[in-house]
């Protein structure tokens, strides 16, 4: 095993082994006696791959359920929406048949005011009879 | 289900820990950098969804995050001279002995060696996984990794495993 070792050594140091060589020489060096460098170099190296950050936290929560959420968000303004324009369609319906009666009625009492001024006018000629005394008077005139 | 960010940056989140680590010395910095990036990936993640490297870009971003926190604090103007950056106080004190000895080990090897080194020997990545993390050719990988344990090889043989 102690030739094996020296081998892969080599090869590691050249720069020419594999990751599969570099395994079973770290797995070999564990098993046989001597090679303290060796194994010291190798033992620092797996500690500091146990290194691990401790206060990293995911960013700004699930990105996933962010995405959810603003998906239910557009459906809420698009709904929102949609309600607020029939809202505001029906109450501008509702204005313009009101101010349409309005203009009506209007229209209708300006009718009867023109007619009433014209049954008045008509009333005129009566009114001079008031100047006569009596109803002899206005037959005796007559004859 | 779990989110892109959930399958495919935060199974990253080691291996990119001490990538910075080995930049920084410093624990609580290669954290927070990191934690920028990442909110930085969830911010563009529709353009990394079709990203055709994923990992070079968490990368490059890493580095580009921690280059202008040195330069803004006027430290260093790149990370091969990461070495000068005076270790703090506090943190020196926490270092365990293997970390002391990592720090040691890496310390000079210019920075692509370095992150072939971490990459290879402390992560236990291929050099195709390599090639594709540091966007550098499998020739280049395969250069940097020789130089890098020659260099740490007669580290070795001459000061042995010290601090």
């Amino acid at each position: 095993m102690r030739e094996r070792i020296e081998e892969l050594l080599q090869k590691y140091w050249a720069g020419e082994s594999s990751l599969a060589e570099e395994k079973e020489l770290k797995e070999s060096l564990a098993q046989v006696e001597g090679f303290e460098t060796e194994k010291s170099f190798f033992g620092v190296l797996k500690d500091f791959k146990a290194q691990m950050p401790e206060k990293l936290k995911t960013p700004g929560g699930k990105p996933k359920s962010k995405t959810i959420r603003l998906q239910w968000l557009s459906w809420a303004a698009s709904l929102a929406l949609i309600i607020s324009s029939v809202w505001v369609w029906r109450d501008y319906e509702e204005k313009k048949e009101q101010e349409q009666a309005y203009q009506e009625v209007m229209e209708a009492l300006a009718m009867i005011q023109t007619n009433l001024a014209k049954g008045q006018e008509q009333m005129k000629p009566l009114n001079d009879l008031k100047y006569l005394k009596t109803t002899n008077q206005l037959f005796t005139q007559g004859q | 289900m779990k989110s892109f960010f959930e399958l495919h940056i935060w199974p990253l989140r080691g291996k990119l820990f001490r990538m910075v680590y080995l930049w920084t010395k410093d624990r609580d910095l290669s954290e927070d950098m990191l934690q920028n990036v990442f909110e930085k990936t969830v911010e563009r993640q529709k353009e990394l969804q079709t990203h055709p490297n994923l990992n070079g870009w968490i990368v490059k971003s890493l580095k580009n995050e921690v280059l202008m926190h040195f330069r803004k604090n006027g430290k260093i103007d790149g990370l091969e001279r990461a070495d000068h950056i005076p270790q703090p106080e506090t943190n020196a004190l926490e270092l365990s002995e293997s970390n002391r000895i990592i720090f040691s080990l890496v310390e000079n090897l210019p920075e692509k060696q370095r992150e072939v080194f971490q990459l290879r020997e402390i992560e236990e990545m291929s050099y195709e996984e390599i090639s594709n993390f540091l966007e550098i050719s499998l020739e280049q990988v395969k250069v940097n990794l020789h130089r890098a344990r020659k260099t740490i090889r007669e580290k070795l043989i001459n000061q042995g495993i010290t601090p």
